[in-house]
């Protein structure tokens, strides 16, 4: 690793990034601090710390435990569906070469390309000629495609530096496909594919728009329930709520990091 | 019959033939090299020894077995690659215990193989380290130990030596042979080195462009090279045009296109007779300085000298008609420049190829 250079500073680039920061994180302050206010209208500098509105997720007719419990739900198939889906779909187009690969790559990223809202709409179009069709199943179908192309780009990124010969390696070494697959292959790619499954569940988790469009009301998802609320009430339990979802968030990156080192998400 | 027999191999890939209508025999522990420069087609041989790519025609046996139609998988062919390809999210032992993992064997038995062959490549103590852990040179010993362990029928090497600086070099050639002798393994070297092939092969192959130039011993293929093509690629950087002038037995006269008159003996029994036209070819190293004419004895002006560590080379003008002729010598003197040389190229190191 290079040293660190010594020496000044130019001010210019740590005034902005610091300005940067500020405006990013202070609305997260502003909603962490909302979180613990006894009143509904947040006042500052708060004058005394009330758990109230986390003892009113639970207790409300929002419905925010059973939202939670589907999001997290249709988040985890998905992503699991995705990670199936997304890796022998890269190692198709990283291993072999042929015709339309690169056609084949962009089709399986375009879902990132494409408005959610128009994709909402085309899957409200298509899933209504469906007679029967539970709201659960829209909305996954809906986030499997959506979540695809994290997958897909973080596993072409590891893969575009894998070393094939390892699979002939493995090979010249008594292990047919599967087995070089399952023993070679996929742990020297894991943490692109963690990494890449990470970013789709937290996207999916928080899908907010595909999710309003498909739901139902015997089936929705946690962002869905936040909206609907807050369409009729705008206290701080949504402040409590997504207090919460930040910690959460922070945890689950720590956790990464542990498993698999966060710098996986800078290599492009 | 041979144990590796190689019959009419051919590949092509589109309109390109990689490798020509190659037939083969190597014995059972014989050590044989490949030598050729890049696209020569002794890697697409390799592969196909392997079982990575399927032949275009011909056939590949090991001990009396086709290996047509049989997965590298199943081919118990060991293969040091050229960059290693080591497990990287395995441990030495984990990277050397995997085949023998996949067989199923009893972890005590997996374990005294391994530390078996750990000891054999002197590793002895590094089991648990991972490969990123390790020098180019271990890593090397480990991917050899990997391919060893399982006992294969056959092993391939990738151009063993080409990653490793000139001292380690040296050491591992030694090892390779030394580890090849004690199992007395079947082996394959494939490289770009003629010096690599002629140390550590029994026999070795010359390829150039999908054909078998030369097979032979390696003193044989590195000081009588059969063909100006060979002759070249092992390091015979004179190489210039005559024709016969007579042939008296088996010694052939020539006159080159300078003029010069040069005496070759007829080591391949070609079969020469006045006015064919041949090439001649003899390394730096065979060339004598001479004092006054003589048989065989040319004279020139030295261009230049260049210092190259055992040897320095002098460059000599106006001997040949279009090239410099190269000689080594063992004594360096750079004031030489500018200065007349008698040079003798002895006829029994003179090799003489027809046209």
């Amino acid at each position: 690793m290079r040293k660190k250079e010594k020496g000044r500073v130019s001010p210019l680039p740590v005034v902005v990034t610091v300005l940067a920061y500020f405006f990013i994180l202070l609305p997260l302050v502003v909603v962490i601090l909302a979180s613990f206010s006894p009143t509904p209208v947040l006042k500052f500098p708060p004058e005394e710390i009330s758990f109230k509105w986390y003892a009113n997720i639970f207790s409300t007719s929002g419905k925010f435990v059973s939202g939670f419990v589907n999001s997290i739900v249709i988040a985890l198939v998905a992503t699991v569906i995705d990670i199936f889906l997304g890796v022998t779909a890269c190692l198709s187009v990283s291993k072999y070469n042929f015709k339309l690969k690169n056609v084949l790559v962009n089709f399986f990223t375009s879902p990132m390309f494409i408005p959610s809202i128009t994709f909402a709409f085309v899957l409200l179009q298509l899933f209504s000629g469906i007679k029967g069709m539970p709201a659960w199943s829209k909305i996954l179908i809906g986030h499997i495609v959506i979540i695809l192309p994290y997958i897909v780009r973080n596993t072409l990124a590891i893969l575009s530096s894998f070393d094939w010969t390892l699979e002939d390696a493995a090979a010249s070494l008594g292990a047919g496909p599967v087995t070089t697959f399952f023993k070679v292959t996929l742990p020297v790619i894991k943490p692109g594919v963690m990494a890449g499954a990470l970013l789709a569940f937290l996207y999916s988790f928080d899908e907010a728009v595909v999710s309003s469009f498909l739901t139902n009301a015997k089936f929705s998802t946690l962002p869905v329930r936040i909206l609907n609320y807050m369409e009729f009430s705008f206290d701080p339990t949504i402040a409590a709520i997504s207090t919460i979802l930040i910690l959460g968030s922070l945890a689950l990156m720590l956790i990464m990091e542990r498993v698999v080192g966060l710098d996986m998400f800078l290599k492009t | 019959m041979a144990y590796l027999e190689i019959r009419n191999l051919t590949k092509k890939f589109g309109d390109f033939t990689a490798v020509h209508d190659v037939t083969l025999d190597v014995e059972r522990g014989e050590m044989i090299a490949l030598l050729g420069g890049s696209g020569c087609g002794k890697t697409t041989i390799l592969r196909m020894i392997a079982g990575f790519t399927a032949p275009f025609s011909g056939s590949i046996a090991i001990d009396g077995k086709s290996m047509a139609g049989i997965p590298a998988h199943k081919r118990n062919v060991g293969i040091f690659f050229q960059n290693y390809a080591l497990f990287p999210h395995m441990t030495v032992f984990d990277n050397v215990a995997f085949s023998l993992k996949l067989q199923k064997l009893p972890r005590e038995q997996i374990s005294a193989k391994v530390n078996g062959m750990l000891e054999l490549v002197r590793l002895t103590g590094m089991e648990k380290r991972f490969p990123r852990e390790l020098s180019g040179g271990q890593q090397q010993r480990v991917a050899l130990a990997r391919a060893l362990v399982m006992e294969p029928a056959l092993l391939l090497l990738d151009e063993p030596l080409s990653n490793l600086d000139a001292k380690l070099r040296v050491e591992m050639q030694v090892e390779i042979k030394r580890i090849q002798r004690e199992l007395g393994v079947t082996t394959i070297i494939v490289t770009h080195d003629h010096e690599e092939a002629v140390s550590l092969a029994d026999r070795v192959v010359v390829m150039n462009a999908g054909h078998i130039m030369q097979i032979g011993t390696p003193d044989g293929v590195f000081d009588y090279p059969e063909n100006p093509y060979v002759a070249d690629f092992m390091g015979f950087t004179n190489l210039f045009d005559g024709t016969v002038a007579a042939v008296d037995g088996e010694t052939v006269t020539v006159t080159d296109t300078n003029g010069n008159q040069f005496r070759a003996h007829d080591r391949f029994h070609t079969g020469f007779a006045a006015g064919d036209a041949v090439q001649l070819a003899i390394r730096p190293d065979n060339i004598l300085p001479a004092d006054g004419p003589g048989e065989n004895v040319v004279t020139g002006t030295i261009q230049n000298v260049t210092y190259k560590g055992v040897v320095s080379r002098i460059d000599v003008e106006g001997v040949l008609k279009d090239a410099l002729l190269h000689i080594n010598i063992h004594n360096y003197d750079s004031g030489k420049a500018g200065a007349r040389m008698d040079a003798k190229l002895p006829a029994d190191k003179l090799l003489i190829y027809k046209n």
